[in-house]
């Protein structure tokens, strides 16, 4: 009984406003239910439900409205007192979105997304800007991109949408450049002076002075004698800057370890993983606005996309990268008509030390796989397979290959993905493992 | 036949056959009295001495050689300067061939207007050089070397020019006297002209190096009254400079801490394999620049500042009374002193004017030629400066009457009107307030 008040009390609302009619929702888990009515417009009571609105392909393109007046990715704010202000704004986002209506969305999960923002930003002739914002662990959100993917990670969005730009679906605009913690990508940085010999933060910054009588230069503390400045060289006192002395340029003193420098070492420690950033580890990333071009309109319009595998490329005669998924489902297929070769297939994994690994963020770690499938590529086949597993493993699938032949191209594959990284001075011990499986 | 062998040498060779000695001494008192006994007489009795006790010398050296690499000290090289950038990296590659490796490198950029502290802040990331300090505000040579004063850690410290670069040993050699005698304050090491082909004026100059600064310094350090270590290679006692406050303001600033540093009652000697290369003028008009300011400054400041040496006070002393005075004689006193003898010449021996003129020419040249020769015997460089001894003719009218020239202007310029500081070398506020002090 007491669950099905609940139940009933959960229930969309619909009501009727001029010639609208309103869908009042409380909870969105039941979006199911809504399917059912037919509506104009919708209204949340909660607007943290915003989200699983736009992540719904039937309803992201709705008017809608909250009830509270806090910034969000709704269509404005609902007045129980006034409800007559929204009919206005519904009508003209009816018509705007009424040219999407019978168009089905693109079945790849990716190829949604692009799709649903470029209708939602020009149904609503607007922009996909970023929003400065201390929960976004970069600084900045779009809030409206953010609510339509299910991808948490900032910087893999703005990746994808600057892809996007690269395709002419959107021009961008820069806002900002943050920079980003070399470790886990925070934003919240603090930075700070440091002793360039032991990294202490107790310096003492003088200027230093240069008197010109008997050019005697050192740091202010040396001259002051009972609240004058005295020369120690030659005993008389400083009475007039640029006739007297001048003061060319500063010096730092550590308290902790005494070095006496010109420069300071700047530093950047990030808040939230507590790392030590040097200012040139720190990763600049730029913000921007995207807006959508005509190519991106057409975009919009297109009837069906084709589900295309949007990640496999295929160059000219290297091996082919693609999706783990896609390789271990033709890998399966190699083994199963293996005997169609007169040779063997293996499977060749390249794992890269944990010591390196743990040097980069994820980010990064991406950034150095992806750099070294485009090292190895070269010395496959042309109907190799290569991708990256889940444990940032490089697994290569060799197809119709002799035992020697395969052992050579690893050995080969190992020492120079090797040197590769020991060159670019992450470590000086070995760096990658390769590990070799006969297939069939 | 030309007018010169029909009648000029004719005459020149009667004429001087039938002067007799009594009258030739009469006529060439100045060449006699000063320059054959300074520059010909002392010179080869000094090389005499030097040469015999080669032997003991080379022993004392090798003893003091391994006493410098069993302790390894650090070494401070210091280049203080505005626009040097474009010369730092050969000067660091001279510098990495160096036999003496602990050493760290010092640049301080005073104040200058082009890339150099871009080129500068970059060496010091690539480690080519240890630190780079930068005066946003130019403050002159002094101020410079004595920031970088500030941040050397070494025992010894090495002040170079930036435009030279260095014989394999030169840091080395320069070092090694501090450990034959521990009341050694400074060593100055031995400039040679690198870029002795470019011109005549480049040419004459490297003669004249090998002659003042390879064998006159020689024959000064061997009679303890060495007084000039050259800016562009001189090292120093870190507590020695210290004590005496380090540089004052120039120009002339390597040969007042000098002085400085042997009226502290340290020795100053010369290191003759302590080889370095510079870039000496190659243009006459840039070279009469530099020697009007290196002129004055001999009136500037072995006259003025340092009088105190001539006089019997507390801290007086033979050796730098002779030092100073020698200096001080033999380029002003002997400078007017020639004046005088070219009006005696005009007015008692009008008529033979000519010829005192040729055996003036002639007797220089002969004694430029014995110079060479011992030169010649103490040069490691022998071949390649044999190449400058067809030059020697020119040497006459160079150092008798250009030098002599320049130097009579430079010191009447700093006596009567104190020109030195209105010199652009110094910055004009340092200048001013050296004027009003009377540095």
């Amino acid at each position: 009984m007491q669950v099905r008040n609940i139940l009933s009390n959960l229930k969309p609302e619909i009501k009727t406003i001029g010639d609208l009619s309103v869908v009042f929702v409380k909870d969105l888990t039941y979006t199911q239910k809504l399917y059912e009515y037919k509506f104009d417009a919708i209204v949340l009571e909660e607007p943290s439900q915003l989200s699983l609105l736009r992540k719904d392909n039937q309803l992201y393109l709705f008017p809608t409205f909250i009830k509270s007046n806090i910034q969000s990715t709704s269509d404005g704010v609902y007045f129980e007192d006034n409800p007559y202000l929204i009919l206005n704004k519904v009508n003209k986002l009816k018509q705007a979105i009424s040219q999407y209506q019978k168009l089905e969305l693109p079945d790849d999960p990716q190829e949604q997304i692009i799709v649903k923002l470029l209708r939602y930003l020009i149904s609503r002739s607007s922009t996909l800007l970023p929003n400065p914002t201390r929960k976004s662990n970069i600084g900045y959100s779009y809030a409206l991109l953010e609510e339509m993917s299910i991808e948490s990670n900032k910087l893999y969005l703005i990746k994808g949408m600057n892809n996007y730009v690269k395709q002419n679906y959107f021009n961008s605009k820069i806002i900002d450049k943050v920079n980003l913690c070399y470790t886990c990508e925070g934003s919240y940085l603090n930075f700070y002076e440091s002793c360039t010999k032991c990294n202490s933060v107790d310096l003492k910054s003088e200027d230093l002075i240069h008197h010109f009588r008997c050019a005697y230069i050192g740091p202010e503390s040396d001259y002051m004698k009972n609240d004058l400045l005295e020369c120690p060289k030659c005993n008389h006192v400083l009475k007039h800057i640029g006739i007297d002395y001048d003061k060319p340029s500063e010096i730092h003193t550590c308290k902790s370890c005494n070095n006496a420098s010109q420069e300071t070492k700047m530093k950047a420690k990030c808040i939230d993983c507590s790392k030590e950033n040097e200012l040139d580890q720190l990763s600049t990333h730029a913000i921007y606005e995207y807006v959508p071009t005509e190519k991106g309109r057409q975009k919009s319009l297109e009837e069906k996309v084709s589900n295309q595998l949007p990640t496999i490329h295929f160059d000219n005669n290297d091996a082919v990268s693609i999706p783990l998924g896609a390789y271990e489902l033709i890998k399966k297929h190699e083994i199963h008509k293996k005997a169609s070769y007169t040779n063997n297939i293996l499977e060749l994994r390249l794992n890269v030390s944990k010591v390196v690994l743990d040097k980069l963020s994820i980010e990064l770690q991406k950034s150095l796989l992806e750099e070294l499938c485009s090292i190895v590529k070269p010395y496959l086949k042309a109907h190799d397979l290569i991708t990256i597993n889940l444990n940032a493993t490089i697994q290569v699938l060799l197809i119709d290959y002799n035992l020697e032949l395969s052992d050579a191209i690893a050995d080969t594959i190992e020492y120079n993905l090797d040197k590769m990284i020991r060159d670019n001075g992450w470590t000086d011990q070995k760096s990658i493992y390769c590990e070799m499986e006969k297939l069939a | 036949m030309g007018p010169i062998w029909e009648h000029i040498l004719p005459e020149y060779i009667t004429y001087w056959h039938a002067v007799g000695i009594p009258k030739f001494v009469r006529i060439f008192w100045y060449f006699i009295i000063f320059e054959l006994t300074r520059y010909i007489c002392i010179d080869f009795v000094i090389a005499g001495l030097f040469k015999m006790t080669e032997k003991r010398r080379a022993a004392k050296w090798q003893l003091a050689r391994a006493k410098l690499f069993a302790e390894n000290p650090l070494v401070s090289i210091i280049i203080p300067g505005k626009n040097e950038g474009p010369h730092l990296f050969k000067l660091t590659k001279s510098l990495a061939e160096q036999s003496y490796k602990n050493f760290e490198l010092i640049i301080v950029d005073d104040g200058s207007n082009d890339g150099t502290p871009i080129i500068g802040k970059n060496f010091q990331r690539l480690g080519l050089i240890h630190t780079f300090l930068r005066n946003e505000m130019r403050g002159g040579k002094a101020s410079a070397a004595n920031l970088a004063l500030r941040f050397c850690k070494g025992k010894i410290v090495v002040h170079l020019d930036a435009d030279c670069s260095f014989d394999f040993d030169a840091i080395e050699n320069i070092i090694i006297p501090f450990y034959m005698d521990n009341k050694i304050g400074a060593v100055g090491g031995n400039v040679k002209v690198r870029n002795y082909k470019d011109s005549l004026c480049s040419k004459l100059q490297a003669i004249e190096y090998l002659k003042t600064v390879s064998i006159g310094r020689i024959v000064t350090s061997t009679l303890g009254i060495y007084k000039i270590i050259s800016g562009a290679f001189g090292a120093f006692r870190m507590d020695v400079i210290d004590r005496v406050g380090g540089w004052d303001i120039g120009p002339g600033l390597d040969g007042d801490i000098t002085v400085k540093i042997r009226k502290s009652g340290f020795k100053t000697v010369f290191s003759p394999t302590a080889i370095c290369l510079t870039n000496a003028p190659a243009k006459f008009k840039i070279l009469t620049k530099q020697r009007l300011r290196w002129d004055k400054s001999i009136i500037r400041f072995r006259v003025r500042k340092h009088k105190d040496v001539y006089f019997p006070n507390q801290g007086f002393s033979w050796s730098n009374f002779f030092a100073l005075f020698e200096n001080v004689f033999y380029n002003v006193i002997l400078d007017f002193t020639w004046w005088i003898y070219i009006i005696d010449m005009t007015l008692n021996y009008s008529s033979n004017l000519n010829n005192i003129i040729l055996m003036n020419l002639t007797l220089y040249f002969c004694v430029g030629f014995v110079q060479m020769s011992s030169i010649y015997i103490f040069s490691e460089r022998r071949k390649e400066e044999l190449y400058l001894w067809k030059y020697l003719p020119f040497m006459s009218v160079y150092t008798g009457l250009y030098l002599r020239l320049v130097r009579t202007r430079a010191y009447i310029d700093e006596w009567f009107f104190k020109k030195s500081y209105d010199d652009p070398w110094n910055p004009l506020k340092s200048s001013t307030q050296a004027k009003i002090n009377g540095f």
